[in-house]
């Protein structure tokens, strides 16, 4: 464990200096950033002037439905989407060979080799006044409901991850698992919308296929009411473990077909 | 001009081998639809209202998000600072006509399948999807075509300012970004303000798509149409004398070197 540590921060270091040469990009990118969330504010406050809930929800509860989104986006861009999105060209270019070689997990290099340092910005400037203003007017909450949110979301933001790897997994026998997991992880952006809004089938597509609900709608529910702890955790827990397999049986069998080129 | 036709040839095929990646990107725009159509589908509620939104978001995200996509100023931006364009410029070859080449490749490639869906769903319920007019269409049509006239020379004049500037993808993201606050991506542009409406009309971003669906659903009117596009060809000009300014003045500025 402490060996990755170590690692990580050298990977962290490697990257800080990187980001330091694209100075101008990284002011852009916070920018953009600002402009985005700015962006999706100003539709909801519009979108609230002509409606007085959004399906039993207030504009401050989807606020903080979008925070809880974003939240997971730029974490999961800061630690491994791009890296999981370069396994492919690693597999053409024979990258790969080096890396099997070396004495690390190699889910663990690939996952995590570079930071996307520009990414913790927007969780400050961005997500953050998000989630103060979806929080702004809740009920009082307890230290118990903010921990089971809390709980909900990183173990649900573990379960993204295991179905990224598993997705960026596919790399190992076809040519458009990138294009997938793009597409897969693309749709964050449905979680702006509470699951209940949408048909069963699809709430449950949203549960236990592409967990997103984990991330943004049940750590939302949970701040917004109480909500039966057993069951949301025993839900979570359940996918988990599912995904958890479910990524090591395809990198196990991607790489007993891999052969290297270099 | 046969030299151009072999080019745009090229493209496609080229697009064609990674089909699977148009695949994925048309669902992701459905996606993307459906999210902003659930959202203000809450706020209408007579049939016809729902149905103005539904064809307003299909056309909105299968066509003309299709249309306004930055990969010109994206390839000119890696062209000049690889000094990639040294290449073309040696060659008998105009430069930005070769990019425009390859961008019309890709939105055909990318407009082809919506077309499709498009019509099948006009066959199907052509009460809520046909146009309101043929000559409301052909206004539609003509006007779809100076969008990308207008948004494909903003992206030359973004993608030019490489010469000056080293990296131009974060600025042409946040120019997105706001431009889609203001072209009726996330708020139906029919649903601003009215005064808000009038001050949009005179600037590109309202026709980005907003004009073009009003035209096609008949909510234009004859003396919206001739202002929208007098504006459209007033941008039109703008913008080529600005990007024409811009290459001249870049190639001069513009130093590579390798081999």
């Amino acid at each position: 464990m402490i060996k990755y540590l170590k690692i990580y921060k050298l990977f962290f270091k490697n990257s800080l200096a990187l980001l330091a040469s694209h100075r101008f990009n990284l002011l852009m990118s916070a920018i953009a950033n600002i402009v985005w969330t700015f962006g999706q504010i100003v539709s909801l406050q519009f979108l609230f002037t002509r409606i007085d809930s959004f399906e039993g929800w207030s504009i401050n509860d989807m606020v903080l439905l979008l925070g809880f989104g974003q939240l997971f986006v730029y974490i999961m861009f800061v630690l491994y989407f791009n890296n999981h999105g370069e396994l492919q060209t690693k597999i053409l270019e024979g990258e790969l060979d080096t890396l099997l070689l070396k004495p690390v997990s190699t889910q663990f290099f690939i996952s995590f080799q570079n930071v996307l340092i520009a990414q913790i910005i927007p969780l400050f400037i961005a997500v953050a006044p998000l989630i103060v203003i979806g929080i702004r007017d809740l009920r009082a909450l307890s230290v118990h409901d903010v921990l089971f949110s809390i709980i909900v979301l990183l173990i649900g933001m573990i379960v993204m991850y295991l179905l990224s790897l598993s997705l960026s997994g596919l790399n190992f026998f076809t040519d458009n698992a990138t294009a997938i997991r793009d597409m897969v992880m693309n749709t964050t952006d449905m979680s702006r919308i509470p699951l209940t809004f949408f048909p069963n089938p699809i709430q449950l597509v949203f549960v236990f296929f592409i967990p997103l609900a984990f991330v943004t709608y049940y750590p939302t529910l949970i701040l917004k009411s109480p909500q039966n702890m057993f069951l949301i955790l025993g839900l979570e827990i359940f996918t988990l473990i599912v995904f958890y397999f479910i990524s090591q049986f395809i990198w196990k069998k991607g790489l007993q077909r891999y052969s290297g080129v270099a | 001009m046969s030299k151009y036709v072999f080019l745009l040839k090229t493209q496609l095929s080229q697009i064609a081998t990674y089909r699977e990646d148009l695949v994925f990107n048309w669902l992701f725009k459905l996606f993307q639809m459906l999210v902003v159509y659930a959202l203000w589908s809450i706020s209408q509620q007579e049939p016809e209202e729902l149905s103005r939104l539904f064809v307003y978001y299909t056309l909105f995200f299968l066509f003309f998000d299709s249309f306004t996509t930055a990969k010109i100023s994206r390839w000119m931006s890696k062209d000049i600072m690889s000094g990639n364009l040294s290449t073309y410029l040696l060659k008998p070859i105009n430069y930005p006509i070769t990019l425009w080449i390859k961008q019309i490749a890709l939105i055909v490639a990318r407009v082809i399948i919506p077309i499709v869906l498009f019509l099948i769903f006009l066959f199907i319920r052509p009460d809520i999807a046909a146009p309101s007019s043929i000559i409301n269409l052909v206004v539609f049509i003509i006007s779809t075509i100076m969008c990308m006239v207008i948004w494909n020379l903003f992206v030359t004049i973004i993608g030019l300012f490489s010469f000056w500037i080293n990296e131009v993808s974060q600025l042409q993201n946040v120019i997105n970004l706001l431009l889609n606050i203001v072209i009726g991506r996330y708020i139906p542009l029919y649903l601003f303000p009215e005064n808000l409406q009038n001050l949009i009309a005179l600037t590109p971003a309202n026709y980005l798509g907003g004009f073009q669906i009003q035209a096609y659903q008949g909510f234009a009117t004859s003396e919206q149409i001739v202002q929208g596009f007098f504006v459209m060809s007033i941008w039109t000009l703008v913008f080529t004398i600005f990007a024409w300014f811009l290459y001249s003045k870049g190639v001069k500025v513009y130093e590579a070197n390798g081999s």
